[in-house]
């Protein structure tokens, strides 16, 4: 990344682990709630 | 007679919507893997290397679709809020809940991926200028939403007063989206307009507007999906959400049977 890597793959990471975990928590919400 | 073949208010029964919502789920989960599949291959494989930030400016394809998101889905939810109060409709307002912790996430990443940009091309993680300070804001307005809603124990008071807070601060929106027009912001002013041709490389326009289309195909997934779990939440009272049929009153009763 031309030196930015970083900052690039810094931002890709937060971004990909809170667009894992924030679906599976509603997820899990869902199915508390079906119980 | 009616000139459409369904009633547009046939789903703000939560009961339908809970139902129409568990079909649309899937299908909004296999367009954002799509979508962010060909909008991530186009930024990082066909889209070229900037002239003069280099490789830092592929984090536009993830800033700006998460800084649309952060207020298109505010906007989304004082609408449902305001329909919700107005109407007195409770699927709007538990819709309007749905989406605040979404428009939160996309909110802190739009502030998060902004910094990890402005530290290598600005030199500061983080300036007071007016675009950021509005948008740190609207963080704290979707924070403000959740909290209100959360702190008040009767459902629909707190919609109410949870509505009063949204559509109050939807003001701020329009205040982020003009801000590099009305201040002397250091924040870049817009690469996209309605009446001018985008002042960016093609494919990069087009990778970015890709990966908003996923982020927004994800936004509808998750909010869906908590709007279900919202639903089975305050309707469980109600006999399609799995409550046990209360038995019919028999003459002399004075209420329910009562198992012994």
């Amino acid at each position: 990344m031309g030196g930015y890597g970083l900052f690039v793959w810094g931002a890709y990471g937060v971004t990909a682990l809170c667009m894992v975990a924030e679906p599976v928590l509603a997820a899990l919400r869902l199915r508390r709630a079906a119980r | 007679m009616s000139l459409f073949p369904f009633s547009f208010f046939h789903y703000a029964a939560p009961s339908r919507f809970y139902a129409l919502a568990g079909r649309l789920v899937p299908v909004f989960w296999a367009a954002a893997i799509v979508l962010a599949a060909a909008g991530l291959y186009t930024g990082f494989f066909r889209a070229p290397v900037d002239a003069t930030q280099g490789d830092a400016y592929r984090i536009i394809f993830i800033h700006i679709p998460a800084a649309w998101m952060s207020m298109v889905l505010y906007l989304a939810m004082a609408f449902w809020a305001a329909i919700g109060w107005a109407f007195n409709a409770r699927l709007a307002s538990m819709v309007a809940r749905a989406i605040a912790p979404t428009g939160a996430m996309f909110t802190f990443l739009a502030l998060w991926t902004g910094a990890l940009w402005g530290k290598p091309t600005w030199g500061a993680w983080w300036v007071w200028d007016a675009r950021l300070t509005s948008e740190l804001i609207l963080l704290f307005l979707y924070a403000g939403f959740m909290a209100i809603v959360s702190a008040i124990d009767e459902p629909r008071r707190a919609d109410k007063a949870g509505a009063l807070v949204a559509i109050v601060g939807s003001v701020n929106v329009p205040i982020i989206y003009f801000s590099v027009k009305w201040w002397n912001t250091l924040h870049q002013g817009a690469s996209i307009s309605l009446t001018a041709a985008p002042t960016m490389a093609r494919t990069m326009l087009a990778a970015m507007l890709i990966m908003t289309l996923a982020f927004w195909a994800y936004a509808f997934a998750v909010v869906f999906t908590r709007t279900r779990a919202i639903v089975l939440e305050r309707e469980r009272h109600a006999q399609w959400a799995g409550a046990p049929a209360r038995a019919p009153a028999t003459r002399g009763s004075v209420g329910p049977e009562v198992s012994t």
